[in-house]
């Protein structure tokens, strides 16, 4: 069985796969089902049905019948066993193209195609695209391969229509010079990529329409439009001599493709581009015409006369002669000298890089946009003649470069329209399926979007300023504008606003994939449409009344946390204070009874061991005895201990020891002061003679440690500032004489008050009174507050306290002792009553509170009971 | 008219006595501006007194005479609490506060020192082990004292500091399924610990009180003494 021919990658694969194991194209066709309700507009977007599963041949129009009968000649394709290419191989048989070929590419096959001449099986749409003096027979083609159909298309075209695409021709072949061998690559790889493989002609074809330049995608849709194809002024036979080349070539490179169409355009094409009038508008075309910018995916030949004429319209310019290559038809040749006669006010430009329909979405922009030279005359005309004139001038001045003006029909295509076999009512024309799609805007308002148009430019190696150079460079084409056939007209889109976003295939070029090249298509992931953004407001939020009024309280309620509240005004006369003025009434008069009637009726405590003690203690001082009184109690307990600390200090005066005060208190030396002369006046005791103040000792429990380990560094000087110590070449005062520690006093005597600081003493100067030989006896004189903290040290074994006189009844007791008047002995009375009344008091609130309780408590019982 | 038998200056300050001391007194018909003057002049009178007392008795002596007369040795020496006391004044300044952390360091280290050993050595040895020597019956039958009631003493003592101790105890076993709670028997103890607690609880307050109604009886005494030495003359 023989090999079949891949149509993508043109490599010979085994006849019994279906894909080709290569590039995994399909080799065989996947013939579509027909369309369920009949129609007998032409339906674009059908491949070529199977014989067995297509409608009766009674029901489908005469074209398709014509087609289908030369399908069923050619399907006897020897070398295929698909049935969808035997009508290929039915072509290749007519054409005497050898099918086991192995060189020839399937586009070449496909150019073998021959449509059926017959005008009379053509549409009368079609028919009207013919110009006039058609005969529907093509001229012959320069090239071998140019089947006859195509011969008799191109016949039909004017010479001087061949001139001017002739001169546009070699204006882009100039163009194409300066395309860089980059894009060229990259053309040539687009195009063997995007080769679409037999099943897929039915995707591309659905983007044509009907008036559109046929691309060069497969026999499928040369099948299908064949009929049509019969204008050699849409399809000039040159153009068959192009390898069919998928929609997918980029065709922004307008050289690019002018390059691959060197050798590539079918013939077809530049007939069309023959027939157009040398003086069609060089707008450029709208994008409906963008599909027939396909270039050969292979060949990319780069000799100038590849440039198909339609193509060299676009661009503006007119060519200039180009030498004549091997594959120059002569028809084209004679076109483009044609063209090269007539001026054109692009001489000398340079010719564009991109296709004026890439332009015209550029030029929308720019200030003046170049009048398109590239559209071909034909559709030139066409879309003026079918098309409204313009609202506004404006519009047409600002169109890019390739739109047909309204109202300008290509010469070619008046003759069309004519000629009595092209009339079509324009119901019918408006019945015609765009396979574009509705009202595609007119190039003008036709924008690339700057990504799109940054992808452009990368497919075409250059960049945008140059682009943008090349389409300002464009100027109007001596080419008139050609008068568009009525349907063609009806076809054009309805000139809109360009929307702000991208509507779905209206003003899409595609730019790469298999799709490059064409308009109208789903815009790719990077020509996403814009969204509009929405306008910013600010979202209320709904409150009602109730929300309010618990937002505002809580906002007061946090506003006030931080404002001071109002102290509310008590009376003066409240219960609290009637009770506390009875109370101080109560002890008032308790104890100020004996102070006034001056009577002394209370005993005086009996005497206590601590107290005895002391006493003991102070009997046993040897005469001119060495004590060290410390006076560590504050002024506001000055009554209580100078009333405690007379008794003790009138009985060591009376024993005339010497006294030595300090005080880790700094109010302590001014206490002793004012105690020695309030209290102990009758002794005469004189500073510096009997006493002396050594002032005050800072550190605390740190000071008295400091003392109790070196006393001359720690109180070197008097409250006068006098040297008390003995120091050399001074004798120390009679109170430190044979003193240098704390363990040659005879006594140490603290008047305390605090606790913590008669705890201080105690251990921080006792061990150091326990460790001497002499075993200095430390004494205390404490408050009543202070007397259950310091008993412990009194009664621990061994004694860390030798003797203390606690409170108002040690001072009693001590006063007792003695025997000697003094301020306990006054105060006794007073402090007995005073005790006595607080004790009463306590006791008559306690039973008080104690039978409030008990009452509050039965009541509730009671009410429990009485319910 | 005999003039009282006063000094003038005594005169001056008996009267500004009395009239402090009836500033205090307005204390009962609730807190007045009158009480406060005289509270702000008590402690105003106490910061100052305390401040000259400190300088001429301390920092005159002992920093700045030795500094200007002393030996160089002694100068030296005296450089380091020179430079610690100036690096304490900086905590007065909010910025400089931490330069006065040494000195706080020191003073606060030098007295947790002492603090500490003075607790160690001479409150909580000697008291426990005067504690254990309550039941030294044998001394106290040499001391006199009888045994019995050194037995009981010395029991009540015993059993005082353990539930006391006890009742300061509060650790707990956790449980699942239970609160946290002491056990049982330490709970008694604590109980027991409560009763003692109170007890000193009230001998503090009986002698706070004592205290307090001293500084009452002399107070209303100096009043009648004054007023009597100045009504003396016109009465007499």
């Amino acid at each position: 069985m023989p090999d079949i021919r891949c149509p993508m990658c043109g490599k010979e694969n085994p006849a019994d796969l279906d894909s080709c194991q290569f590039c995994q194209a399909r080799l065989k066709p996947v013939i579509g089902q027909p369309p369920p309700e009949e129609s007998k507009d032409i339906p674009s977007e059908e491949i070529p049905l199977e014989k067995n599963d297509r409608q009766p041949d009674s029901d489908l129009p005469d074209w398709l019948k014509e087609i289908r009968s030369g399908e069923d000649e050619i399907r006897d394709f020897p070398e295929k066993s698909d049935e969808s290419t035997e009508w290929l191989s039915s072509l290749r048989d007519e054409n005497g193209v050898d099918a086991e070929s192995e060189d020839e590419d399937l586009s070449d096959q496909t150019q073998d195609f021959e449509f059926p001449t017959d005008t009379d099986h053509l549409p009368e749409w079609l028919e009207s695209l013919r110009s006039p003096g058609d005969t529907g027979e093509g001229s012959l083609e320069e090239q071998e391969e140019d089947p006859d159909w195509l011969d008799r298309i191109r016949r039909r075209k004017e010479e001087d229509e061949r001139i001017a695409y002739q001169a546009s021709f070699d204006e882009a072949e100039d163009r194409a010079e300066t395309i860089p061998e980059s894009s060229k690559y990259e053309a040539e790889q687009a195009e063997q990529e995007t080769r679409l493989p037999a099943d897929d002609f039915e995707e591309v074809e659905s983007t044509f329409e009907p008036t559109d330049v046929i691309s060069q995608q497969g026999e499928e849709e040369l099948s299908e439009s064949g009929f049509w194809l019969e204008d050699e002024t849409l399809f000039p036979a040159d153009d068959l001599d192009q390898e069919i080349v998928s929609p997918e070539v980029p065709a922004f490179d307008e050289d690019e493709l002018l390059v691959e169409a060197s050798g590539a355009d079918p013939d077809w094409m530049r007939r069309l581009q023959e027939d157009a009038s040398a003086a069609v508008d060089d707008e450029a075309v709208t994008r409906n015409f963008d599909e027939f910018t396909e270039e050969p995916p292979e060949e990319i030949d780069e000799s100038p006369d590849a440039l198909p004429d339609w193509l060299a319209d676009e661009e503006g310019a007119p060519e200039t002669p180009q030498p004549e290559s091997e594959e120059m038809p002569d028809w084209l040749a004679e076109s483009r000298t044609d063209e090269t006669s007539t001026p054109s006010k692009e001489e000398g430009e340079q010719p564009d890089v991109l296709p004026d329909w890439i332009s015209e979405e550029e030029g929308t922009t720019e200030a003046s946009p170049p009048e398109s030279e590239e559209v071909p005359d034909w559709l030139a005309e066409s879309i003026s003649d079918q098309t409204p004139p313009q609202p506004a001038a404006e519009d047409q001045s600002e169109a890019a470069p390739g739109d047909i003006q309204a109202g300008e029909v290509p010469d070619w295509l008046l003759g069309y329209r004519d000629s009595p076999d092209t009339v079509q009512s324009e119901e019918e024309i408006a019945e015609l399926p765009s396979e574009k799609g509705p009202d595609l805007p007119l190039a003008e308002d036709v924008e690339i979007l700057p990504l799109q148009e940054e992808e452009l430019a990368e497919d075409l190696g250059l960049e945008v300023e140059e682009e943008q150079q090349l389409d300002e460079e464009r100027t109007d084409s001596d080419l008139t504008p050609a008068d568009l056939p009525a349907w063609l007209e009806a076809m054009r889109p309805i000139e809109s606003e360009t929307p702000r976003g991208r509507d779905v295939g209206v003003d899409i070029v595609e730019g790469a994939g298999p799709l490059a090249g064409l308009s109208g298509v789903l815009a790719a992931e990077t020509n996403i449409p814009r969204s509009l953004k929405d306008s910013a407001y600010a979202p209320r939020l709904q409150v009602t009344t109730e929300q309010r009024a618990h937002v505002d309280l809580l906002e007061e309620m946090i506003a006030g946390e931080g404002k001071a509240r109002p102290i509310p005004k008590q009376s003066v006369i409240s219960p609290q204070n009637v009770l506390r003025w009875a109370i101080s009434l109560v002890l008032f008069i308790a104890i100020l009874w004996p102070a006034i009637t001056a009577e002394r009726q209370t005993p005086l405590p009996a005497i206590s061991q601590e107290t005895g003690d002391v006493s003991s203690l102070i009997n046993d001082l040897p005469a001119d005895a060495r004590l060290l009184v410390a006076f560590d109690y504050q002024p506001g307990l000055s009554a209580e201990m100078d009333t405690i600390a007379a008794a003790v200090l009138d009985h060591i005066m009376l024993r005339g020891a010497y006294l030595t005060l300090v005080s880790t208190s700094p109010t302590g030396p001014f206490v002793a002061e004012r105690f020695l002369s309030q209290t102990q006046s009758t002794h005469d005791y004189t500073h510096g003679e009997e006493y002396i103040n050594m002032g005050y000792i800072p550190g605390g429990a740190a000071g008295l440690l400091s003392l109790a380990a070196s006393p001359q560094r720690t109180i070197p000087y008097t409250t006068d500032g006098v040297e008390a110590w003995e120091v050399s070449g001074h004798d120390a005062l009679p109170p430190l004489q044979g003193v240098g520690s704390l363990a040659d006093f005879s006594m140490v005597l603290a008047l305390v008050d605090d606790p913590d600081v008669a705890r201080a003493w105690i251990e921080q100067v006792q061990p150091y009174l326990a460790a001497s030989d002499a075993e200095t006896p430390l004494v205390m004189v404490v408050s009543a507050q202070s007397e259950p903290l310091i008993r412990p040290y009194y009664e621990a074994f061994p004694q860390q306290l030798q003797g203390f006189v606690a409170g108002m009844r040690g001072g009693a007791s001590y006063a007792r002792l003695t025997g000697r008047t003094s301020p306990p002995t006054r105060y006794w009375d007073a402090f007995s009553a005073g005790l006595s009344v607080a004790a009463l008091l306590i006791i008559v609130g306690g039973g008080v509170n104690v039978a409030s309780m008990l009452v509050s408590r039965r009541k509730p019982f009671v009410d429990k009971d009485q319910t | 008219m005999i003039a009282p038998d006063l000094a003038l200056a005594d005169l001056l300050g008996g009267f500004v006595g009395l009239w402090l001391t009836l500033l205090v007194f307005s204390y009962l018909l609730g807190d007045n501006f009158l009480f406060r003057i005289a509270i702000h002049i008590f402690i105003g009178v106490a910061a100052g007194f305390s401040g000259v007392v400190a300088f001429y008795n301390v920092i005159l002596p002992q920093l700045i005479l030795p500094l200007l007369s002393g030996g160089e040795v002694e100068r030296l020496l005296l450089l380091v609490p020179l430079i610690l006391s100036i690096m304490l004044l900086a905590k007065v300044s909010p910025k400089l506060a931490r330069w006065g952390n040494v000195s706080m360091a020191y003073l606060v280290g030098v007295g947790a020192a002492v603090a500490i050993g003075g607790s160690l050595m001479g409150t909580i040895f000697p008291q426990v082990r005067a504690t254990i020597n309550l039941f030294d019956l044998q001394a106290a039958q040499e001391g006199g004292s009888s045994i019995f009631f050194q037995f009981v003493n010395g029991s009540i003592i015993l059993v005082g500091v353990l539930t006391t101790l006890a009742y300061f105890h509060f650790g707990t076993s956790a449980k699942s399924d239970q609160p946290s709670q002491r056990p049982a028997w330490i709970e008694w103890l604590a109980q027991i610990g409560k009763i003692f607690i109170a007890i000193a609880f009230g001998v503090l307050f009986a002698g706070v009180y004592s205290a307090a109604l001293m500084s009452l009886i002399d107070r209303l005494y100096f009043i009648v003494d004054f007023v009597r030495t100045i009504l003396r003359p016109f009465v007499s």
